[in-house]
């Protein structure tokens, strides 16, 4: 077959899996449309040093996750400011009282849930970018936040606030709209 | 009063909250880890936090699994643009 017709192929097999993970981490779909886009213009330039080296959707989602880190430092290129003045007070104590509430449910009859689900999937987009991004990726990345670190152009020290602030939220959203509702 | 002592000598919620981070990745130290311990066996909010983080971690560990969105329309339409675009930057 020729190059083209086997990046037809590519194309029709792999743009739904990808197009799913962009709009998943940019919650945003047109973004997600021009980063797929993108991803296949990179793959199609790079395709004849790819050749079979590795799996093709590892190869694909490889490139997408360096457009997706690329777009998020060079949007977010200024410092990360995290305050945590929201939950703490000056001493670093627990300001909010339902904190001491406990969550009923075990994960796995939460998870079983789809309401529980859907709700969570809500609280995920509330999330601002600038925070979920590196917090989705770390999952991705099966926490190494090492690469993460390389990858978005953030400190240790801070993806480990993103993650510790991206948490309290979803912990807080999660408690107003299922746990105490 | 005395847990407010405890809290500001040993180590913060805010702080506490911050080491559950670095345990839940497996890359807290020795020290900071006896720290956390500590803080966890006199606070009994952090320690429901950290039961509620494990909840939020666990499901974003089984949400790695990509599931489909259905919205085949989207998709098509997307595909036809990719390769319009691919043979115009031939
Ligand atoms: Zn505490």
């Amino acid at each position: 077959m020729k190059k083209d017709e086997i990046f037809k192929d590519i194309v029709n097999q792999y743009t739904a899996i990808l197009y799913n993970r962009a709009n998943y981490l940019l919650q945003d779909s047109d973004e997600a449309e021009d980063i797929v886009q993108d991803v296949f213009l990179s793959a199609y330039q790079g395709f004849d040093n790819y050749q079979g080296r590795s799996n093709t959707k590892t190869w694909l989602m490889g490139i997408l996750k360096n457009k997706v880190a690329d777009y998020y430092r060079k949007k977010y290129k200024q410092g990360t400011s995290i305050s945590l003045s929201h939950f703490f007070d000056e001493d670093g104590t627990w300001k909010q009282d339902h904190a001491l509430k406990e969550w009923r449910d075990d994960e796995k009859s939460l998870f079983d849930d789809l309401d529980f689900k859907r709700i969570f999937d809500h609280c995920i987009d509330r999330l601002p970018a600038k925070w979920s991004i590196p917090f989705k990726m770390y999952y991705l990345d099966n926490k190494k936040t090492d690469l993460l670190s390389q990858e978005l152009g953030l400190s240790t020290t801070n993806i480990w606030k993103i993650l510790q602030r991206g948490r309290l939220q979803l912990k807080e959203c999660l408690e107003q709209n299922w746990f105490n509702k | 009063m005395i847990k407010r002592i405890i809290h500001k000598l040993l180590l913060s919620c805010q702080e506490a909250t911050l080491l559950l981070e670095l345990k839940g990745a497996n890359q807290i130290s020795v020290f900071q880890n006896i720290r956390l311990s500590l803080h966890l066996t006199i606070c009994s909010i952090c320690r429901i936090y950290k039961q509620k983080s494990y909840v939020i971690n666990k499901y974003f560990e089984d949400k790695i699994h990509d599931e489909a969105i259905d919205n085949q329309a989207t998709i098509e339409r997307l595909k036809e643009k990719i390769n319009r675009s691919l043979s115009a930057n031939k």
